[in-house]
This record gives C-alpha cells, structure tokens and sequence, in this order.
C-alpha cells in the first residue's frame, strides 16, 4: 500500500505536468504568412503593398475589359461571344457586367484598405514614402470609379470597408460626387507620386493625364449639350502639362502591342499581367482574341470576333500601320509572328483580332504564351491618349480647332500612324481619330459614354448608325493596301439594333440587387467631410 | 518553449507504453492450471443444437478456466459445489453449480442487449444507463451489406443520419448530417475511432474517412443529443460518432478472412441528342441564324446513332476487398489484428481506388491496478479519378456525337473544322491520358494506461496522435487531335498534418445499495500543424514521363504553406442511478480554441440529462409483457469553433505575384468579435421493449436552437472582392424534429424467423436571426444568385423565376384569361404580359418562343422582385426499412431507404437544352420551339406574322443573344428529388457447424449482394441524391460522378 501511494503521488506529478497548457498555446499567430501588423515596415514593404493594385486588383476585368471597352464600342463583332455588348441586349444577369463591377471594386476595396493599413500600422518610413504608397492607392481607386461611372453612371462611394462589411446596404451616390470623389483621389495623386517612378508603377504624369480626362469627362456631363469652361480650362491645364513637360515620347505603333515593349516610353498606367503568371495574376484574354493556332504558335485559342465594317471602315486611307496592328486583314504579312517559318501571312478574308495577339511562345515572347495566358500589359493610359484629349479639350465647344498645341498633339497621333497632317479638326475628327488609335483597347466605349453625357442626341445616332451587328466575309485590301468591303457582300442582323437612353448604362448585378435593393433608391450626396 | 515540452512528452510517452507492450508480448500464455479434485466435462451447445467453439468455463471466484474445443466439449477440475461460469459472446452468461462429473450446457442468444456495455466518450455505460440520445450500428447490421467505406454503412440505418455521397467516385466525398442542417459552415460530424478524434469534413471530392476500414468496426455509437455530445464540447456541434473497432478476447486465438469480389455499373445515363438528331437541331439552328448548314447534315435520316460519349466513358468495373483478422489473448493480455485490402475500378475510365489498412489493438493488465494498451493503425491508400476532377463527363455531354472515339486506323477520333472555332478534346483520350490521383499514409496511433489509484478510482491517461501524408500528383498531356490542342502541364502536391491530443482524466465509482455515483473529470489538449509542399510546371515534350523535372524549367512554380491550431479543454461528468429507476447524467465542458481571439477564446458547455427507467418500479413487476420503458428527458449547450481560417480576428497578408516581385495585401477582413457558435439543444426521448424484447421502439424528439452561427459572410460584390469576406456570427436557426426507430422480430417460428427495422426521420430548419437587419444570405455560383436564406425561413432554399408559359404566338404577349381570351383594360386595349426589365418585343429581344415570367409583384417589369423560392433541398421525411429473414442456415436481407419532399436544382438541364450551345444538348432538346410565318410572303420580324410551330415546344428558341435570359434560375429546373431506393440486397447462406468442424472451421458464411439494385424516382438527372459542400448550395445538380450500382459475392470465414 506504501508503494502504492508513491506511485500515486508520481503519477499525479506526471499529470500535472502534462496537463494544463501555457497560454501561449492557443495563439496561433500565422507562420507561414505576413500579418498586417507586422508588414508595413519598410519602403520596399509599401512597394510590395501597392504592386497587386497594378495585377491581382484587376484581375475579373479581363473579359469584361473586352465586352465592355471594345465590343459594346462595336469594335467588334462576334455572334458566338459576347454578342449582347454589341447589340445592346444586356441584362442583369450578364456574366461580364457581374465581373466588371466586381472587378473595379476589387480596386476599391483593395486601395481602401491598403490606406488604411498604412495610416495605422505603417512604421519605419518616411512620410513621403506613406504618401507616395497612399498616393498610388487613391490614383487606382480614382480610376476604378471613374470606369464604374461611365459603365453604371451613380454608384456607392466608400473609402472605409469597415462601414460597408457592417453594413453592405449603402445607397448609390450622385454622379456629381463620383466625379468629385474620383478628382481628389487624383489630385492627391498628381500631388504625390514622384514625376519619375519604377518602371511599370504610374508617375505623377499618369496621374495627370488621367485627371485631363475626368475633367474633360465632366465638363459636358449632364450639361445641356456645352461643356462646362472651367473643367475644360483644368483638363487643358492638366493635358498640356503632360503634353509638353512630361518627357515622354509616342513609340512606333505596331510595338505598342509586342511584349518586349511592356511599359514602353509611351505606357502611363498599365496593368501589368504576370508572364506566365497563375490564374488571378494572368492576362487571360489571348484565347478569347486569337482566332487560330496559326497565330498562337500553336496555343489552344477559340476567338470568333471579327473587326466590324464600322470600325474598319474609319480608317483612312494609307492608314496601314495602324490596321495591321489591330486587325488581321487579307494579304497582311507578319515578320514576328510564327517566326521560326518565317513569318505569317493572313490570307483570309474576314477581320479577326490582332491586337493582343502577340505570336506564340516561340516567337519574341520568352516562351510566355499559352492558353489563356499572354504576358501582354493592358493599357490604363497611354501618351496618345493624353494628347487626344489635349485636343479634344483645347476644341472645347468651338466647331472646330485649327491651331494652337491641342491641335499640334493631334496632329503627332496621326504622323505616327503615317498619315498626313490637318490643318483643320472637328468634334467628329475627334471621335474618328480616337476610335482608330483605340480600337481593340477597351475604352472606346468609355469614351462614348462621356461623348454621350455631353451630345446625348448626336450619340445615339452615331450608336445607332453603326451597323451593329452587321458582318462580312469578303474584307479585302486593294493594290495600295486599302480596306475593300463591298456593300453587296455585307450581311445584316434579322433586326437592327436599336440604342436608346434606357440601355446606355449597364444594369446593376442581379446578384448584388438582390443583396442590396438600395440600390434601386434615388442616388444620395455623398459626405466628403468625414 | 511550453509547447514543445508537451509535445516531446507526448511523443516520449506514446514510446513508453508501446515498449512496456512489446515487452510484455511474449507473455500471451494461457492461464488455466490444473489441479483439483473433480474432473467435470460436458458438450456446450447453442438452442439449435450446434456445438460452441470456444466458449469460456470458469469457476467462480477463482481465476481457473478452460475454453470449449471443436466440439464444444470441456474439460475442467472443480469441487462438488462449486460455480461454473459458462460465457461467450452474444449469448447469456449461464451459472450452473457441479453437482456431478458431467455436465451439458445450452447457451441461449442474448437478445437482452440492455446490459451491452455502451462507449460515451471518456468511458463507458450500460446502454440500460444511458440518458441521452444514442444509436448504435452494430458490426452484424452492417455485415448486411457490402461497405467500402464507413461512412456507406451508416446510411439509411440510424434515425436522424443523413448519408449523402458528393461523389460516387471511388474513395469520393460524403457528406453526414445529424438531424438536420446544424451549421452555415461545415455539418460534419466528429468521428472518434477508438479514442482517436478525427475530423469528418472532407475537402474536395475525397473523403476524409476513406482510409477506415469499414470491417474492422465492431460498433458505431451516434452520439445525436447535446446531453450526449456535450462531453465533446467543442467538436460536438454536428453530432459525433464514436467507433470501437475489433478488439482481443481471452481464449483461442481465431482467424477469420472476410472477402469479396464485385461488379460495378452506372445504373443511368443522361439521354443526349444521338447524332440524327443533333443533325436536326444543326440544320434548324442554321436556318435560323442564316447560315452553317453542313451538307453531310442534309437528309439526317440518313444518319445512324453516332457514339454515345457516355457510354464510352462509363463501364463494368470490378471490385475486390480481403481481410484477414486474428484475435485471441488470455485473461491478462488480448490482440487483435486486422489487415485488408481493397481494390475497386471506378465505374468512370480512369477511376481507380486501392486501399491497404492493417490496425493492431492491444491492451494488457500489468499489475492488478495498471492496465495498458495501444491501438495502432496504418493505412495506405490511392486514389485515381481523371473523370471528375478533369471534366470529362462535361466533355462526354459535350462531344459531338458524329465524332468517332477512334479512327479506322486506330488514332483518337477529333471534330472537324467548324466555323465555331469551339473544339473538345476526346473524353475517352482525355480519361485515359490525364493524370490525376493522390496516394496517402495515414497513421493512427493511441496509448492509454489505466490506473487504479483507489478501489473505484481509476485515472485514465491517453495519448494518440493521427498522421497523414497525402501527395497529389496531376499531368495534363500534351495533345493535339485534329483541331483541339492542349498544352502539358504538370503539378505535384504535397501535404502532411498531424494532430497529437493528450488527454486524461479520473473516474470515481460509488455504489451504495440503492445508489450509484460515478463522477469524472479531465483534461485535454489537441494540436493541430499541417504543412503543404507543391510545384507544378509546363512545356513538357513528351508525356512519357510527368515528374516536374522534365519540365520546361522557365515555367516552374512552387509554394508551400503551414498552419496549426489548437484547443484546450477541461471537462467533467457525474453520472447518478437510484435503484435503476432514476438516472442522472450531468456534463461540463469548458473549451479554449485557438481560432478566436483571447477574448472570445473560451466558452463552457454543460448539459443535464434525466432518465426515468419506468419498467423497473414496482406498480411494473407484474407487466411481463413490457420488458423495458425508459423515458430520457435532454438539455445541453454544445459549440463549433470549426472555421477555415485559424487567424480569422486578424487579418492575413495575401500573397500575389506582380511582374516586380511579390505582392502583398490585406487578404481578409477581420473580425476581432468572432466567438464561438453554440447550440442549445432540448430532447425528449422513449426506449420501449415490449413482448420478450420482440419489439423495440425508439422515439426522439428535439429541438435545436442554433446561434452565433458561424460563416463566412455573404457580402455583395462590391466588398467581397479580392479581400475574403470575414467570419462572421452570421445569425441563429432552429432545427426540430423527430426520429422513430422500430425493431421488431415479426416472426419466429421453429427454424423461420422474420425481422424488420425502421428508421424514420423528420427535421424542420428555419432561420430565426441573421446578423445585419435586412440583409440575406446568398449561395452564389459564377456571380450568380441561386438560393437565398433570410428569416423565417428554412437555410438555402432555392430562389428564382416561375416560369407561367411560353410566348406562343401575338397574343401571348397580352394577358389572357382562363379560355386564353385576352383581356382588355377599361379603354378596350389588350394589357400587355410583364417583359424582362429594359426588354421590348423583337427578334433580338423577347419574341415569340421565349419563356414568360411570372411578374409576382404585378409591377409590370420582371426582375430581380420576382424571384421567390421555388424549392426546398431539405427532405420532408427521410427513412429506411431493413428486413432480414432467416430460414435454417440461409439468410436474407432487403434494405430500402427513401428520401421524401427535397428539390433539386438540375443544372445539367439548365446549362445542357440552352440552344445557344453548338453541341451538349440533352434529348429535350428535341423540343426546341422552331419558328414559323403565318404568312409565308409576310415579314420575318413583324410580331403578329410568327407563331411557334411545333405546340409541344418545350425549349425556347434558337436566338444568339439570348435578351430575355431564358435559362434564367427558374422553377424549369427545379425537379421533385424524392425517391425510394432498394438499396441494398443480400442472400447468404452459414454452413452448419457439424460439416464445419471436420475442417477445423468454426464459421463459414457465403452470401451475394446487390447494392443501389433500383432507385424509384421521377429526377431526371443522373442520381437523386446530389451532395454539396455547401449549407447554401445543397441540392444543385451539376453533374457529379454519379452511385454504382455493385453485384457482390463474399464469404466469411473463420478458423
């Protein structure tokens, strides 16, 4: 019995000791990842925090960038994908309309909270580092919003996610206060980013170029068919300091769209796509453009768009250079594409896309291209842009703009693309010229959208004289490499497509309606002063 | 550092017990000596008159014994006068007193089962003591059918279990409810194998169970009320099933081998367009959309069938599983061993699940008061499915059926060019060409010793630990068929976890004459650590070899990951019996997880059960009819800690590549308020035996109120981004319901005998609270919105459109009256029907042949206000009805189980008769609404000139953009799931012992078996019972590998 009760006593002692835990071992901080708390703490740390707003933010925008930017332009047609964007059928239920605005407030919700990270937990940097770091938040959440204006006109502003994760049932806002909103986050970012920034990140100049176009967006907004003096007078200010002071310089058009000329001298703002990056990080679109493994060197690709008799019949004549990057048109040889049997020549006669399009993995582009897959940037902003919206700024609400520095910019888009000066432009030079140089670059209907705001009527005759839905396949190219189409070949939609007030902005995710059915209210002021 | 001392001592105690065991192993000796006065022999026989092997004989009070050989006979000394204790499993202990030198026993079967001794978690209890809510499966119910898996033999066969396969890939995922829908995130319930905790969920299309083996378990205990499960805290939300696999007795060692060989087959397939048909459907899509005709399509009566892609993919496959145990011992130490093996084709090509297991189980009494043990499991298993996880039953809808598997000259079949640009690959070459499947090492390992400190004072000390090594591996092949390329690509995973629990814990039992006590108490640590390794890359040249070395280097991309958790726990029980008649079971839990911030980290669960054993008062006795009443009144708080995420009140730097390096942003939203979930849960139950035990009837009934519910929020778009939405306590729900179990022996009669059993289940779910004012839950596919949950109502209920008809003609646009007479507003004009939100009539917008809505809120515009729920996943009732009839040595099992009142999404329909599709079309699509002018000579597009032709259209037309959204989330697709299943078949046939023991052989049985033999079902899909791994996403149809049917012929046999 004595040996019994050691033996207990032992055994007690061995369970005590193995029985309570420390406190410590419940709290199980993350080892194999960064937190919040302990990231923000040096200068490359803010430049790793701001790098996935150029990347992995963007990312759903993909093919909405496309049904969005390019198809519901009528840049192009195709009836097995996408064809509600060019014929105006849309409705709530779209896959593309969900991705989009899921999409631009991924930006949102990102560039919020990266801020506020930075404000609160952001140690060991200088102030001009936060502000720089901030800077490049509020420049993206700016551009985010100004594309969600011009696809759903009001929509909810917020700069604290905290508020909308407890409350997601917030009302839309007034359109004046989107610009308003979408002006300081720019301004501040013009003020803060540095005038020379690393290759790939958005310089004050950027910042710049895009706050031209927001004001120059706003000046004819709901205006009664003028543009407002004084965001014109701020769009010129803006546009011509980029213009003349930014150092920065057009670059031959073609390589505009090669890999090797990601974030080229004329590249502001991008997105720049991981080369052969995973799934989020990717430029997926490749597939969805290419129209045959000719051009892929082989990569599985399914595109069935085709240029459409509206879009290419703006070009001018002589206006090759420019067509060839955009568009494979018949007889159209490229050196750089399925280089190794020397080259490709297109001798179809529809108009499949070419911009985006970059070869395939064994032609200039490191081996980055495969399904889905393609290491191209996406443009935000370019040079070209800015200098067009110069132009368009400088024009104002005159007739026509016949000298001065807007029209020396226009005039630099055009001698780039080989074409002969003018002496004299108009708003319709504007349009046409805007529609060329972007084509395929998913933001002529950005652009349609403001040019609607300020012309509502003379709009939605261009929308509606289009040719929607319109196809041919007997697009051929003269002796002198002009575009052939002629009208007895052409082939009309069974009803022609009809653009009204009601269909001009997208409707709002069912999903998320269905969520929020504040959104169905009247759009509120938005409180700037908190 | 207090972590790795507790960690290192676990593992260093683990160490000991296994020496002390392998020490002691030699020593596994017989125990009985001779030496007395008397030698007393006889024959043991059952009431059948068969011998019994092995049956143990002991005089009372010593420790002298013998077992019974071949024939049953004994041989044992004893003295006039003394007590010979006769025991054998399943039949009644017998206590005769020698009166002479010879001594013949009959041993009658133990049809009493109250006195089984019952596992409830940190012990055991007399089933006659229970108090809570507890079902057993017993290893002889489940021998009535063939189980791959564990969690197969629990379907249909405890009240209140809801058994749903999310795959019926082989080794494919399951899900198991307890009573109901307990949580937004994760309902599976607890498994503790043998002391040894182990999470149920299953991640992807695996299960997590796949590794048991199923013939190695003795019993199931279903712990279903919180009385019961509070004991577990924690874990115990969903229920916990507590396993006791097959464990050593004293006396002859016995052998048996279990095994069978079977045949798989896929009772149903999807009825696509055959090729003359597809021809039509071609030929009128391109005369709507004005070209494409194919000429080879011209005169499809010229046609034949074409290839049944299904058919293709889909075959018999074999199956096989052999198990051998050894069992036996002496009075101080008993083993038994098992090991098995298991192969089984998957009915889908290139499906394949092979599992190798063997468990030892040892326990031995090294002092009076020291008794040790270990229970040691190894498993090994692969699994191969390139079927479900890449695609290829989408594909085999999708393949056009004019495309031949293979070409004359032996070469894989392609499509040929077509203006589409949309090519598939060969699902045949695709399933037998991709790689895909994962192998795996699980190790479970438990040591206890139990203590006796004091008489009635036992402390129990545990240490077990569960390791799993999983590698995935998956190659995607280079190909290039015709016009359909794919690039290779290559990945490999690797993943290891290990959980270690420690656990210990003192039991006191007092028995004074009318009263017994029994209290308990301990603790608990667990820890969780998982690590993950993988890389994949592409460019392969050949698909010779698929190891990521001979992969394009360029592409290569790897990770890896680690994580742990971790719980604490200190928990208590005191059990109190007043003569039998009253029993008292109080429980007390307090548990700290660390999956909540310090401040929400602990919680305690207690729980109260009463049982009034009514049968044992006095105004009974003279009852002879009833042999049991027991009336068992529940109540108990359990919780869930169980989230995703181990830092979710933190938030988490995501990581993503840029093309200047890594990325970071804040991954997660926070929520420093996290707590636990906690179930309050109410039970009142009846145990009935009546007539000799011929009846059983047991009745449950609960009520479950559920809060604090655990998920992660379904927040709208504009928030739930790239940022993962928060945990949240996202609201409360209660579940009620009943469960009826009746046992009966209908007939008995000489040699004949007819017994059934019946399950029968009813749950009722509503939500009661969500946690901001208005919002609502929403189960969301691709962006979309397919159920949604808000108060006052069941969770997840399916939530869309009503379909009210087709637009027919001109007038289907106005609304008509019941003759179908339009009806007109005070001015004389017809009023028009309710059209799509911004939608005219037009040809590309809404037009004859579309689909009309039901415009519920009479606003005259269909959107998202007209959507209202159109289904219910949850069952109204679920049951199963097993009967066994024996006559003689031949035995015969029927088990039906049914599913009553669910609805399930079909989405195959909805995504596979959208004539938008160039190909993939379910043979409904011969209905498509084809188009025709009133006036030949009239215009295309003007309304009144069109009407649909075909009247028993019942898919829309061909149109390219679709405007009206005519596949819409609508009450199309929402079919009845009801069914009634004979689910399981089994005749066998038990040699008579006589013949048996000239071959030394105590037991052979042979028998065949039938399982999924027909299911009575009006679904058209491919099976009713559609798993999910989400609350809000249950009973969406999207085309899962679908339940074999199995012919199986077995045997049993033991030596």
């Amino acid at each position: 019995m004595k040996r019994n009760i050691s033996y207990i006593l032992l055994l007690s002692l061995f369970t005590l000791t193995l029985g309570s835990c420390s406190d410590d071992f419940l709290d199980r901080t993350p080892k194999g990842a960064y937190t919040d708390a302990d990231f923000y703490t040096s200068a490359s740390a803010l430049k790793a925090a701001t790098a996935p707003l150029y990347t992995r933010a963007w990312f759903d925008y993909n093919r909405s960038a496309l049904a969005i930017g390019s198809c519901r332009a009528n840049d192009c047609y195709g009836q097995w994908f996408l064809p509600a964007y060019t014929l105006f059928t849309i409705t709530a239920l779209d896959n593309e309309v969900s991705s989009a605005w899921q999409a631009f407030y991924s930006v949102v919700t990102m560039s919020n909270a990266t801020i506020e990270s930075i404000n609160q937990k952001a140690t060991g940097v200088t102030e001009q580092e936060k502000n720089q770091a901030i800077a490049e938040c509020r420049l993206m959440r700016g551009i985010a919003y100004f594309y969600l204006l011009r696809t759903w006109g009001p929509v909810i502003l917020f700069d604290n996610n905290d508020v909308v994760v407890k409350n997601p049932l917030q009302p839309r806002h007034k359109e004046a206060d989107v610009f308003q909103f979408i002006i300081n986050d720019l301004t501040y970012a013009a003020e803060n980013l540095p005038a020379v920034a690393d290759k790939g990140r958005a310089s004050s100049w950027g910042a710049k170029g895009v706050l031209a176009k927001v004001y120059l967006s706003r000046s004819g907004w709901d205006n009664g068919g003028t543009r407002n003096q004084e965001d014109l007078d701020k769009a010129i200010q803006y546009a011509a300091d980029v213009c003349n002071n930014c150092g920065l310089n057009l670059i031959d058009y073609e390589n505009l769209y090669k890999y090797k000329y990601n974030n080229n001298e004329e590249s502001m703002i991008a997105m720049q796509w991981v080369p052969n990056g995973e799934w989020y990080v990717c430029n997926t679109l490749l597939s969805d453009l290419a129209f045959s493994t000719d051009v892929t060197g082989g990569v599985n690709c399914w595109s069935s768009l085709n240029g459409t008799i509206d879009l290419l019949r703006q070009y001018e004549k002589g206006d090759a250079k420019r067509l060839k990057a955009t568009y494979f048109i018949n007889n159209t040889f490229y050196s750089y594409i399925n280089i190794k049997d020397g080259g490709y020549t297109y001798d179809g006669t529809s108009s499949p896309i070419k911009k985006g399009v970059p070869g395939g993995p064994d032609d200039d582009n490191d081996g980055y291209v495969k399904v889905m897959n393609s290491p191209l940037n996406t443009y935000i902003l370019r040079l070209a842009d800015v200098y067009l919206t110069y132009a368009e700024a400088s024009l104002g609400n005159n007739e026509t703009l016949s000298s001065g520095d807007g029209l020396k910019f226009f005039n630099k888009v055009r001698k780039r693309a080989g074409l002969a000066e003018k002496s004299s432009i108009s708003f319709d030079d504007i349009i046409r010229e805007r529609r060329v140089e972007f084509a395929m670059e998913y933001c002529n209907w950005y652009d349609m959208v403001s040019w609607y705001k300020y012309k509502p009527e003379k709009m939605l005759k261009y929308f509606n004289d289009q040719k929607r839905g319109w196809t041919c396949n007997q697009i051929t190219k003269d002796d002198y490499g002009n575009i052939v189409i002629n009208d007895a070949d052409l082939q009309a939609p069974t009803t022609p497509v009809v653009v009204t007030n009601d269909n001009i902005f997208l409707p709002y995710p069912e999903k998320d309606l269905l969520q929020n059915p504040r959104l169905k209210e009247e759009p509120q002021s938005y409180n700037f002063n908190k | 550092m207090k972590k790795t001392i507790i960690k290192r001592s676990i593992y260093s105690y683990l160490w000991c017990i296994a020496m002390i065991i392998g020490m002691l192993s030699p020593v596994i000796v017989q125990d009985a000596e001779a030496a007395n006065n008397e030698v007393v022999s006889g024959i043991v026989s059952s009431a059948e008159n068969e011998p019994l092997i092995g049956v143990s004989v002991t005089i009372k009070g010593t420790t002298k014994g013998t077992v019974t050989d071949v024939k049953g006979h004994y041989v044992i000394n004893a003295n006039r006068g003394d007590i010979l204790v006769f025991s054998y499993i399943g039949y009644s202990k017998r206590e005769i007193t020698v009166k002479g030198s010879v001594l013949n026993v009959t041993m009658k079967e133990d049809s009493e089962l109250l006195n089984e001794v019952v596992v409830v978690g940190y012990g055991t209890m007399k089933r006659s003591d229970l108090t809570g809510a507890v079902t057993s499966v017993t290893a002889e119910d489940m021998a009535k059918s063939v189980n791959t898996s564990l969690d197969q033999a629990l379907q249909g066969r405890a009240a209140g279990v809801n058994v749903i396969s999310n795959s019926g890939a082989p080794g494919g995922g399951i899900s198991v409810s307890i009573r109901g829908v307990n949580s937004f995130n994760g309902n599976e319930p607890l498994y503790v194998i043998d002391g040894i905790p182990i999470s149920g969920q299953s991640s992807g299309n695996s299960s997590a169970l796949s590794n048991i083996n199923p013939s190695d378990i003795v019993t199931m205990e279903i712990l279903k009320d919180a009385s019961a499960t509070a004991i577990y805290g924690t874990r115990a939300a969903n229920g916990v099933i507590l396993i006791t696999t097959k464990q050593g007795k004293a006396g002859d060692t016995k052998i048996s081998y279990d095994g069978y060989y079977a045949i798989q087959q896929l009772p149903k397939e999807l009825d696509v367009l055959n090729l003359r048909e597809y021809a039509t459907y071609q030929n009128l899509r391109a005369e709507v959309i004005g070209f494409g005709a194919r000429e080879e399509f011209k005169d499809p009566s010229l046609l034949g069938e074409g290839t049944n892609w299904q058919k293709e993919i889909f075959r018999s496959a074999p199956m096989q599983n052999h198990q051998l145990s050894i069992t036996g011992g002496s009075q101080k130490t008993r083993y038994a061993v098992m090991a098995g093996y298991l192969t089984q084709d998957g009915i889908g090509l290139g499906s394949k699940f092979e599992r190798f297991s063997l468990r030892v189980n040892l326990d031995t009494s090294i002092k009076k008061w020291l008794n040790v043990g270990i229970n040691a499991y190894i498993a090994r298993h692969k699994q191969v499915n390139t079927i479900d996880n890449g695609g290829v039953i989408e594909t085999a809808v999708r393949q056009l059926p004019e495309v031949p598997v293979r070409n004359s000259d032996g070469s894989w079949g392609t499509q040929q060019e077509n203006m589409y640009g949309t090519y598939f690959s060969n699902p045949v070459a695709d399933a037998l060409s991709r790689e895909n499947y994962n192998k795996g090492t699980d190790l479970q390992l438990r040591g206890y010793a139990d203590i006796n400190l004091l008489k009635g004072l036992v402390l129990k000390t545990e240490a077990s630990t569960n390791i799993n090594y999983y590698t995935d591996y998956q190659y995607t092949p280079l190909m290039k068929l015709g016009y359909f390329t794919q690039a290779s690509s290559g990945s490999r995973s690797s993943s290891n976890s290990s959980f270690v629990d420690f656990n210990t814990y003192l039991t006191y039992n007092l028995s004074l004459v009318k009263h017994s006590f029994s209290v308990m108490a301990g603790h608990e640590s667990q820890e969780n650590n998982s690590e993950n390794l993988s890389g994949s890359r592409d460019g392969f040249i050949f698909n010779s070899v698929h190891e990521l070395q001979v992969g394009d280097a360029k592409s290569a991309k790897n990770s890896s990951s680690r994580n742990s958790s971790a719980i604490e726990s200190y928990y208590g029980r005191f059990n109190y019996n007043y003569d039998n008649r009253y029993l008292l079971t109080a429980t007390l839990r307090r548990d700290g997880s660390s999956n909540f911030s310090e401040n929400n980290r602990w919680a305690t669960f207690p729980s109260v059960a009463l049982a009034w054993r009514i049968s044992n008062e006095k105004f009974m006795k003279d009852v002879k009819w009833i042999n049991n009443v027991k009336l068992r009144l529940g109540w108990g708080i359990v919780g869930n800690q169980s989230i995703w995420q181990n830092y979710a009140y933190g938030v988490t730097m995501s990581s993503s590549a840029t093309p200047t390096g890594q990325g970071f942003y804040p991954g997660n939203y926070s929520n420093s308020d996290l707590k636990w979930e906690k179930t309050k849960a109410y039970n009142l139950g009846l145990d009935l035996n009546l007539l000799d035990n011929r009846i059983e009837f047991i009745a449950d009934f609960y009520h479950k109120d559920i809060s604090n519910l655990l998920m992660q929020a379904s927040l709208p778009s504009y928030v739930a981004g790239v940022i993962s939405s928060p945990w949240v306590n996202a609201g409360s729900m209660t579940n009620k319901g009943m469960e009826l179990t009746l046992n009966t022996v209908n007939i008995s009669k000489g040699s004949f005998m007819w017994r059934s059993g019946l399950t029968f289940s009813i749950n009722r779910n509503e939500v009661t609270g969500l946690y901001t004012e208005s919002s609502a839950l929403v189960g969301e596919i691709g962006g979309l919105a397919y159920s949604y949950t808000s108060v006052g109502n069941p969770v997840g209920q399916l939530y869309g459109y009503k379909v009210i008809g087709m637009f027919k003609d001109e007038s289907d646009f106005y609304k008509k009256d019941n003759v179908g007479n339009n009806l007109l507003d005070k001015e004389g004009n017809r009023i028009p029907v309710a059209l799509p939100k911004d939608k005219k009539i037009g040809v590309n917008e809404v037009w004859v042949g579309d689909y009309m809505f039901e415009d519920k809120n009479n606003d005259g515009v269909i959107d998202e206000n007209d959507r209202s729920f159109i289904g219910n996943p949850e069952p109204k009732f679920t049951f199963g009805f097993s009967n066994t009839f024996t006559y003689k040595n031949f035995d015969l099992n029927i088990f039906i189980n049914g599913v009553y009142g669910n609805k399930i999404y079909n989405m195959l329909r909805q995504n596979y008769t959208n004539p938008m599709n160039n190909s993939g079309l379910l043979k409904e699509a011969t209905r498509i609404a084809v188009l025709e002018l009133i006036d030949p000579n009239g215009a295309a597009d003007d309304i009144t000139n069109v009407r649909v032709k075909n009247s028993d259209a019942s898919v829309q037309r061909i149109n390219i953009t679709d405007a009206n959204n005519n596949n819409r989330m609508s009450d199309r697709f929402v079919e009845d799931g009801s069914y009634l299943r004979i689910k399981n078949v089994s005749l066998g046939y038990t040699f008579p012992k006589s013949l048996l023991t000239k071959f030394n052989i105590e037991n052979l049985r042979i028998y065949a078996n039938v399982q999924n033999l027909y299911t009575f079902t009006d679904y058209s899909g491919y099976d009713p019972e559609v798993g999910s791994y989400n609350v809000l996403l249950r009973n969406i149809d999207n085309a899962r590998y679908p339940s074999q049917r199995i012919f199986t012929f077995g045997a049993n046999l033991t030596f």
